[in-house]
């Protein structure tokens, strides 16, 4: 059988300490989110017996009552247990049900791990921003090869193969059978992508 | 709304060659680790536009049963479950393997689910006409109440810490908040984007939160990589139906889980996850030999596969009789009825009863094909675990993003799935359950008009959630799951106090004895 893990670093920062980072940044975003709530709201105003900021003031509230109980935690855990990995006992439902693997292990920061997420991330939004520039076709040709590049296949009947059979499949399975418009880039791109489908 | 008229409509010709369509790409989905029935559904959203909402749910419900059971296949063989619930079933199926039982284990693993399915699509059709009629009577606050009971529900019994779980689920709810407000018409946390003021549309997020998410996750732990050779899947056998002994000695095992099963998965918000962990759960405090269990039980491999099945089609009940998903398959099943103009709940039995029964007669007959199909085909859907990680991943994300766009032909869509693709990958990183982020989007928008118009019909006055026996009945219950974590880690700390005295203790004793008999 082929190995299934790939060789794990020593994280950088402990989990405590991410746990710690992770619910502050949950407090900041709702604290920030209830005292600016006026400004995410534009239209009418007394029109109705609830105002349209009720219900995100209620939500904003119990994040943050929750998001500060959970900071407490997390520093009392990283306190308690100085860099060892222990998710905060706050009721786990019950040991029938599956704790998160990845959660209970904690997230491998290694550099290669990030520049992977990175990588990928990036190339899903240039692929995104490019369909509405270069149309279907040529984007999703284009992040194929890259995206295939990118994950480590270097075999060039399937750098070559594979993106030219994908997106004729799915030109023909959208465009033809569900009539679904693709988008078509502008300019030159326009032209061409008419011409296709 | 019958079952015999809806088996009769799923075993029209187009439609049975959809169901079989649908299970095969079920099995392929739920084979895969990392890929699931949700990400299958939701990608074949955009074929509803064609098929039309009768014929499109039918092809759902092929994928959701077969994607149900297949998640378990991999577990049981290799320990590389498909999904969280294939977890379940790998504690007893693996060793089973390990034993020299592959095909014991595979064989009760298909059949407890077909079994799982048909039970539970009975308990539907029994089950589904009495809840109508209370349905019937529901008013705003018992929508809200409902909404509520999920989201507890969702926090109380997801795996892990249950502040993360309600974070999570509030974090959901406020996404479901984006746009148009439901009541007053106020445009709330568009950011200055046009295109957001018809709020979050919950596939594209569901597509991010679980397809583009599982791949970022793979990309950063590397852990696509490792795959199995045509070599390990030829040691399983071609078709190997249950013995007669297997299914004698699981038959209450199958019967007891699937009872559960779809009781569990009639609460909106649980799952058929939970439905499989429980069901499991309950067969190891029912045993007379609890210590065989982890270790090649059989009955460990039919009670999670009979349950999660069972709860598959208790899910339906809360989607067609009340409108409320329970969670994300459901969830997606409810766009595509908005999609078609219909709207799930009583007044579908009304204006559309044949959709009502094809629900019920695909979940029974997709259960059927399965089986067949399921152990058929076992060993060629194993041969999906060779394919390697680049060209799946890369087919996957295509499909994501053509999927994602087809549905309403908007660039933001994308955009929402990259970033519900970024969410969900931080929050499988740091153990917050995506089901309660996504069950917060889903039901944020019946909380809410549950809540507001409750509000409004009693003029301002709470008043309206604490009049009907109904309503309080659901709070206390949504209260009482939120404080059973509490009380489950309560008595954890109190079984771990006592496990590490007793060793204490017993050491004391035998010391003292010792002190005894030298003196």
């Amino acid at each position: 059988m082929a190995e299934q893990q790939a060789p794990q670093e020593r994280p950088r920062f402990p989990r405590s300490r991410q746990e710690i980072a992770v619910a502050a940044v949950f407090l900041v975003v709702f604290v920030f989110f209830r005292v600016r709530l006026d400004s995410f709201i534009a239209g009418r105003r007394g029109a109705t017996f609830i105002e349209p900021d009720f219900w995100p003031t209620v939500l904003l509230t119990f994040g943050i009552a929750v998001s500060a109980l959970y900071l407490v935690r997390a520093v009392v855990n990283a306190v308690r247990d100085g860099s060892q990995a222990t998710p905060p006992d706050d009721g786990a439902a019950t040991d029938l049900l599956p704790r998160d693997a990845e959660a209970a292990s904690g997230p491998e920061s290694s550099r290669g791990n990030l520049l992977a997420l990175a990588g990928g991330l990036a190339l899903l939004a240039a692929y995104i921003f490019g369909l509405r520039v270069i149309g279907f076709a040529p984007s999703t040709l284009v992040f194929c090869v890259a995206f295939l590049l990118f994950v480590g296949e270097r075999k060039p009947a399937v750098l070559i193969g594979f993106p030219l059979v994908i997106t004729a499949v799915v030109l023909g399975v959208f465009t033809r059978l569900l009539v679904v418009p693709l988008p078509r880039g502008v300019g030159v791109f326009l032209q061409l992508s008419t011409y296709l489908y | 709304m019958d079952l015999f008229t809806g088996i009769g409509s799923v075993l029209e010709p187009f439609h049975l060659l959809l169901m079989v369509v649908g299970v095969f790409i079920g099995l392929i989905f739920g084979t895969i680790p990392g890929l699931s029935g949700i990400t299958a559904v939701a990608l074949l959203v955009p074929f509803s536009y064609v098929l039309g909402a009768e014929a499109a749910i039918i092809m759902m419900i092929g994928v959701y049963v077969a994607a149900t059971c297949a998640g378990s296949l991999a577990g049981t063989l290799f320990n590389m479950p498909g999904d969280v619930m294939g977890a379940a079933t790998a504690r007893d199926g693996y060793p089973l393997t390990l034993q020299g039982h592959a095909g014991r284990a595979i064989s009760i693993d298909i059949t407890a689910s077909a079994v799982g399915g048909l039970i539970g699509t009975l308990l539907l059709v029994l089950i589904a006409p009495q809840f109508l009629r209370i349905a019937l009577r529901f008013g705003p606050p018992e929508f809200f109440a409902l909404a509520l009971l999920g989201m507890t529900s969702v926090a109380s019994l997801a795996s892990g810490s249950l502040i993360k779980a309600l974070l999570a689920g509030t974090l959901g709810l406020l996404m479901a908040t984006v746009g148009l407000d439901p009541v007053s018409g106020a445009v709330r946390f568009n950011f200055g984007l046009q295109q957001l003021q018809g709020g979050i549309d919950f596939i594209p997020a569901i597509i991010g939160f679980f397809a583009v998410a599982e791949i970022f996750n793979s990309l950063y732990r590397g852990t696509g990589r490792g795959r199995y050779t045509a070599k390990d899947i030829e040691k399983i056998p071609r078709f190997a139906l249950p013995s007669w002994a297997d299914l004698r000695r699981t038959r209450w095992t199958m019967l007891r889980a699937s009872l559960l099963g779809n009781f569990i998965g009639m609460l909106p918000g649980a799952g058929s996850t939970i439905a499989a962990f429980l069901g499991y759960g309950t067969e190891v405090q029912l045993s007379r030999n609890p210590e065989r269990f982890g270790k090649g039980e059989i009955k460990g491999v039919a009670a999670p596969e009979a349950a999660n099945n069972s709860a598959a089609a208790g899910s339906m009940v809360p989607l067609l009789t009340l409108g409320i998903p329970g969670g994300a398959v459901t969830a997606i099943m409810l766009g595509v009825f908005i999609l078609n103009g219909l709207r799930p709940g009583p007044l579908l039995f009304r204006d559309a009863p044949e959709i009502a029964s094809s629900v019920f007669g695909a979940l029974a007959v997709a259960s059927v094909v399965v089986f067949f199909v399921g152990l058929l085909a076992v060993r060629l859907l194993l041969r999906l675990l060779t394919i390697p990680f680049e060209v799946f991943s890369t087919m996957v994300l295509v499909f994501a993003v053509v999927g994602t766009f087809a549905i309403y032909n908007r660039t933001i869509d994308l955009w929402v799935m990259l970033v519900c693709g970024i969410l969900g990958f931080f929050a499988k990183q740091y153990g917050f359950p995506v089901s309660a982020l996504v069950l917060g989007l889903v039901l944020g928008d019946i909380a809410e008009t549950g809540l507001v118009n409750g509000i409004g019909v009693s003029r301002g006055s709470w008043s309206a959630f604490l009049s009907r026996p109904f309503t309080i009945g659901t709070l206390v219950i949504a209260f009482i799951l939120l404080l059973l974590p509490l009380l489950w880690a309560y008595l954890g700390r109190r079984r771990r106090r006592a496990d590490t005295a007793a060793p204490v203790e017993r050491a004391e004793r035998s010391s003292t004895a010792d002190e005894q008999d030298r003196s």
